[in-house]
């Protein structure tokens, strides 16, 4: 019996970076990422002049040209201008963002193309989401990928459909209620569900985010030292590996200003505590989103008597569990169809 | 000649006790030995092997993922994934 080969791919755009997957088979996933900014391209290339490209493609979206990829941060302004409204999926420089993404990819045809949205504008921004992406999308340097079936998710039911299935507990998920929490870089989302199902009035987002963190960090330092700090990955970049910023080529010490950056963690807790109280009835609180690493002790505080499961790079979570979803949605769809060849979903 | 007693610096002194309500697996694990001593001694292979799980973890940057590396393949290989199939009623449930 012959094969088809039939292409899954997943993007989680957030406010801060957009991961994506760009290789995937039953028994391996691999994911990049690159900042989620999107400056309009102005044609000027200092680094070609100095004989190194940018790792950016150029992309075009409704006329204008948007540059996006890794080294996208190189060309835009000094403070990067994010929108991060609840309309974010509508914008021109989300969609510039996912052609970049699928840009990545290096595959002509996607059969099922798997997003995320956050948890406050799932439901309002699901469908417009769909027919958005649906279709060819010009990915730059004269390519064109044709998208012929789009899923929108919740974000942070990716991450949980990936706890369930690469820890093997896929049935302690399906018989408990779990607390699902995504450290995003704008926004703290989280869902209570029972098994898969989703707990509408427990779920939520609140705008508690990295980038919060680092703003209050950022605001500190310059009052300090009376200047405008705005370096704000520089700031990332040293909590993640606890490490002293260079300010003024000078190492700097976070340490006295960590106290207010905490705030936004514990203020993120608060939220979550008037959804889910002491998390008596919750089974199991999985933990993820790249910001998880500095909310997780104010998580931990407030619910003492949980196992707090951090799932391993949980930058990548949610688009691990869009990967497997849509890849095994794909190969249920074939299984249905007794005539057709078995198909091999990647 | 007198006992010499280590230092302060040459120690870590640490006074343990395990509430079997708060964490029976230990518990249960540590309840296996009748000596004090020997219950010291799985405890530290115990916290070692914790220790060194942990540093890997670290190591391999999962729980940090540097973004200074951005754009650069992570690749997660995983056993149990190929054994692990979504149901009907999962897809169902996830909003299909």
């Amino acid at each position: 019996m012959g094969t088809v080969d039939l292409i899954v791919r997943s993007i989680d755009v957030g406010f801060r970076n957009t991961k994506l997957v760009v290789a995937a088979d039953e028994r391996r996933i691999e994911c990049e990422v690159f900042p989620s900014v999107a400056p309009t391209a102005n044609g000027r290339n200092l680094s070609e002049a100095l004989g190194r490209n940018r790792n950016t493609v150029t992309v075009t979206v409704e006329g204008i040209e948007y540059e996006v990829g890794s080294d996208a941060l190189l060309a835009e302004k000094p403070t990067p201008t994010q929108t991060m409204g609840s309309d974010f999926c509508l914008t021109s420089e989300y969609l510039a963002l996912v052609r970049g993404a699928l840009h990545r990819m290096q595959v002509d045809i996607i059969d099922l193309l798997v997003v995320g949205l956050p948890v406050s504008t799932f439901q309002l921004r699901k469908a417009e989401l769909v027919r958005r992406l649906q279709g060819c999308h010009p990915v730059g340097a004269g390519r064109v990928v044709d998208v012929r079936e789009v899923k929108v998710l919740a974000q942070p039911h990716g991450a949980l459909i990936d706890y369930a299935l690469s820890t093997g507990r896929m049935d302690a998920v399906r018989n408990q209620r779990s607390l699902i929490i995504d450290c995003g870089g704008r926004t703290f989302d989280f869902i209570v569900t029972q098994a898969f199902k989703v707990y509408e009035r427990r779920s939520d987002d609140t705008k508690r985010g990295m980038y919060d963190v680092l703003h209050v960090l950022a605001t500190e330092i310059g009052r300090a030292l009376r200047t405008e700090f705005t370096d704000y990955d520089k700031l990332d970049l040293a909590l993640r590996t606890g490490t002293q910023p260079l300010i003024f080529g000078r190492p700097y010490d976070l340490e006295p200003h960590l106290k207010a950056a905490r705030k936004i963690p514990e203020e993120a807790v608060s939220y979550l505590r008037r959804y889910v109280e002491d998390g008596s009835d919750i089974d199991d609180i999985i933990l993820s989103g790249g910001s998880a690493f500095f909310f997780r002790g104010a998580i931990c505080a407030a619910f003492p008597h949980h196992v707090i499961h951090e799932l391993p790079d949980a930058l990548y979570a949610n688009v691990r569990g869009f990967q497997q979803f849509g890849m095994q949605k794909l190969t249920q769809a074939w299984r249905r169809s007794a005539t057709a060849p078995a198909p091999t979903a990647a | 000649m007198a006992n010499r007693r280590p230092s302060a610096e040459a120690v870590v002194r640490v006074n343990f006790q395990v509430a079997v309500s708060v964490n029976p697996l230990l518990a249960s694990d540590l309840k296996r030995f009748t000596l004090g001593r020997s219950r010291h001694a799985r405890l530290l292979a115990l916290a070692m092997i914790g220790l060194m799980s942990e540093r890997t973890k670290l190591d391999s940057g999962s729980s940090l993922p540097n973004l200074a590396e951005a754009g650069k393949a992570n690749a997660q290989v995983n056993a149990n994934r190929a054994n692990a199939r979504l149901a009907d009623r999962d897809f169902a449930e996830i909003g299909e």
